[in-house]
């Protein structure tokens, strides 16, 4: 994988960055920890990074994703364990977003795991996209690397809508990370994080129409953004997607389930 | 060397095995259909069977291409090179000793040790030759483009549905791995909804070959007169055409064009300057130019999609997406000069800047064969060595690749009709009568 690393002594200050995995851009950049923990540290990131993008890319044939979603179908399939893990955390986040998130697009119910944790999918029809969670589980499998290495001050972008703090800025006391309207460049919002992940979806002049209700399977089009800060990356990312597509009273029901969440939706 | 190391296509061989054709492979099954007859487990059963005998028609540059490629094919035999001139005819001669020779190619087409032809004469042989050739028994593997006139395209391809012997265009780019991988991301939607098409060929050379004495000049330099040649939609276009309709699975319902001759005032007869639009039904346009008076823009082929484009040619893509500010950039200067500030990251996707800012990524990772368009004759690796392989196979085994016939034959009668259009300066619907069963309008 191509990546490109910058280290400097005086800050200890070390950046790295992956051009293209998972469909965006990987920026990591800590501050005080010593080069070598910094380079491994990233390393590991990156390896990481590479190993899921291979099994959860859908538009690789080689992937193990690609591979069921070849097959049309499939009856009490065995998957690898950390691809099982994703799934029941997808059906997890399904049930607490009232099916607004979904890897099925709206086939959920034609999905379904054994005790064992065998895979069986009754529609041919029914492709799984990984592409809602994915960021969300590698920022925070990151997430644990870091805090693991020791860094106290560390900043992750990945591709702008995945932002990981961790600590507080090297010269103050959180990281702050503004929000520009995409549609003409005004800043709408400042967040001021410190050990959370921020989370931003919606709809740009030049992309519009990605997030798919699952249930209508109509594209939503509106001129929106969610953002989403919580503890967890992982809620952070389900959470900005779901709830680009809610109504009001769901908007209220998933945030009652999601406490930690702070939400914030931009009507542009 | 050992046999079983040698082989021109290994390539492609390997790329197919990878992709688990056989075992499961369905995309690539639907976007290379013609790949299920020249799978490495098909050639593993022929290995110990006779080689393909085959002889080639026309025995200049293209044809002295193929028999190189042609030495390096295991199953494969030159047994035969036919040619009316004879220093071509000698020095290919040169480069297979043991090959019968023939100035008449019906002669040839008499002889019963071969299999199958090659034909790498000038265009308005290609017809004549493969319809005697079929009619003979041969197999055919035949240069682009498919015929001359729409009408022998039509008569071809007629004449091929009715055989049982196999044909086959030289249509490379459909062997070419960084072609059949591009058209797998398109197909998986890494760029998004295919919204148009921008080919182009741009070469700065007079298309011309030395001519020992005058009254030579229409037989070796035939690409520059409309009797013999279609000029650069034929000889250039219809592979640029016929991946814009791999791309779509369509084919374009209207054509209109203009093209000149701007600068090679030599007495040819065909333009040096072409630019013709092909419009499918749903809308979406292939804009098609080729000159040869400037080669700033080389050779392209861009499928333009919603969210990104692929350069066929080049064999990368760029995504829409792509062309943002680093916020990051921002924040690492704040951390060197004692700045605490916020930083524009945040945002559901990234903002465009410069076309120069499109990072290229590459279809196929490692290294893969680009071809700058430059030569006349052909380069290496480009397809047409696994496509002449793939013929010498089917020669063996009998069995006809998949579509490649039905994609010869539209991108030529598009070319040709795209040579209409620029004379009579008029729009042209694609006639009826030349429809064939394969793909939509």
């Amino acid at each position: 994988m191509q990546t490109e690393t910058e280290y400097i002594r005086e800050q200890r200050l070390f950046h790295g960055m992956v051009p293209r995995v998972m469909g965006t851009k990987l920026e990591l950049m800590t501050v005080g920890t010593e080069e070598d923990v910094a380079r491994n540290t990233w390393n590991e990131i990156c390896a990481d990074a590479e190993r899921l993008d291979s099994m959860l890319n859908r538009f690789s044939p080689e992937s193990e994703i690609s591979k069921i979603n070849a097959m049309h179908g499939c009856d009490r399939l065995k998957i690898s364990s950390e691809l099982l893990d994703i799934l029941r955390l997808s059906i997890d986040y399904w049930y607490r977003t009232e099916g607004l998130f979904d890897i099925t697009r709206g086939r959920m119910t034609e999905l379904s795991l054994t005790d064992e944790g065998l895979l069986t999918i009754s529609s041919p029809e029914l492709t799984l996209d990984f592409g809602g969670i994915a960021k969300g589980y590698l920022q925070a499998r990151t997430e644990a690397k870091l805090r693991r290495s020791g860094a106290e001050c560390a900043f992750v972008d990945f591709g702008n809508s995945a932002i990981l703090a961790i600590g507080h800025h090297p010269f103050g006391d959180s990281w702050r990370v503004s929000l520009p309207n995409p549609y003409n460049g005004a800043i709408l919002d400042e967040f001021q994080i410190r050990d959370r992940a921020l989370s931003t979806s919606g709809n740009t002049p030049g992309y519009t129409g990605h997030i798919v209700h699952p249930l209508t399977g109509k594209a939503n089009v509106e001129r929106k953004i969610v953002s989403v800060t919580d503890r967890s990356a992982l809620d952070a990312e389900v959470l900005s997607t779901a709830l680009m597509i809610a109504d009001e009273g769901q908007r209220l029901r998933i945030g009652r389930s999601f406490p930690a969440a702070q939400i914030k939706t931009y009507h542009l | 060397m050992k046999e079983e190391t040698q082989g021109v296509d290994l390539g492609l061989r390997k790329f197919i095995k990878e992709l688990g054709f056989i075992t499961g492979g369905t995309s690539l099954l639907a976007t290379a259909p013609w790949l299920s007859s020249c799978t490495p487990e098909k050639l593993e059963e022929i290995k110990s069977e006779k080689k393909a005998r085959v002889a080639v028609i026309g025995t200049g540059s293209r044809g002295q291409y193929h028999i190189h490629n042609l030495k390096n094919i295991p199953h494969a035999e030159l047994v035969a090179l036919c040619d009316i001139y004879q220093p071509n005819l000698e020095t290919a001669l040169a480069l297979c000793p043991g090959a019968k020779t023939y100035t008449d190619y019906r002669r040839l087409l008499e002889d019963k040790d071969i299999d199958g032809v090659i034909i790498t004469t000038p265009l308005h042989l290609h017809a004549p030759i493969t319809l005697d050739a079929l009619s003979a028994g041969k197999h055919v593997f035949c240069e682009k483009a498919m015929a001359r006139t729409i009408e022998e395209c039509r008569a071809v391809y007629d004449a091929y549905t009715k055989t049982d012997k196999v044909l086959y265009f030289c249509m490379q780019r459909m062997y070419d791995e960084k072609y059949i991988k591009a058209m797998q991301l398109i197909g998986a939607g890494l760029i998004g909804d295919i919204v148009g098409m921008r080919c182009h060929w741009f070469r700065n050379a007079d298309w011309r070959r030395p001519v020992p004495s005058p009254e030579l000049e229409r037989h070796i330099n035939w690409r520059l007169y409309k009797e013999y040649s279609g000029g650069l939609m034929t000889e250039l276009g219809t592979h640029q055409i016929e991946v814009c309709n791999w791309a779509t699975h369509m084919i374009p319902t209207t054509i209109c064009g203009q093209g000149g001759i701007v600068h090679w005032k030599d007495g040819r007869e065909v333009y040096d300057s072409v630019n013709v639009s092909y419009r499918y039904s749903d809308g979406r346009i292939i804009t098609y130019e080729s000159l040869i008076s400037n080669k700033f823009n080389g050779m392209e082929e861009q499928i333009l999609g919603s969210k990104g484009t692929i350069d066929l040619a080049k064999g990368v893509y760029y995504l829409e997406e792509d062309n943002m500010i680093s916020g990051m950039r921002q924040l690492l200067d704040q951390v060197k000069t004692g700045v605490f500030a916020a930083i524009p990251t945040a945002g559901p996707s990234w903002k465009p800047e410069l076309k120069s800012a499109y990072v290229p990524h590459p279809v196929v990772e490692g290294g893969f064969s680009v071809v700058g368009g430059e030569s006349m004759i052909g380069a290496a690796q480009d397809g047409s060595d696994a496509i002449l392989s793939a013929f010498c196979q089917s020669c063996i085994t009998g069995e006809k690749a998949k579509d490649v016939v039905e994609e010869a034959y539209y991108s030529t009668v598009l070319c040709l009709l795209g040579n209409t259009a620029m004379e009579e300066n008029r729009v042209i619907t694609f006639p009826e009568e030349y429809k064939i069963p394969y793909m939509k309008f």
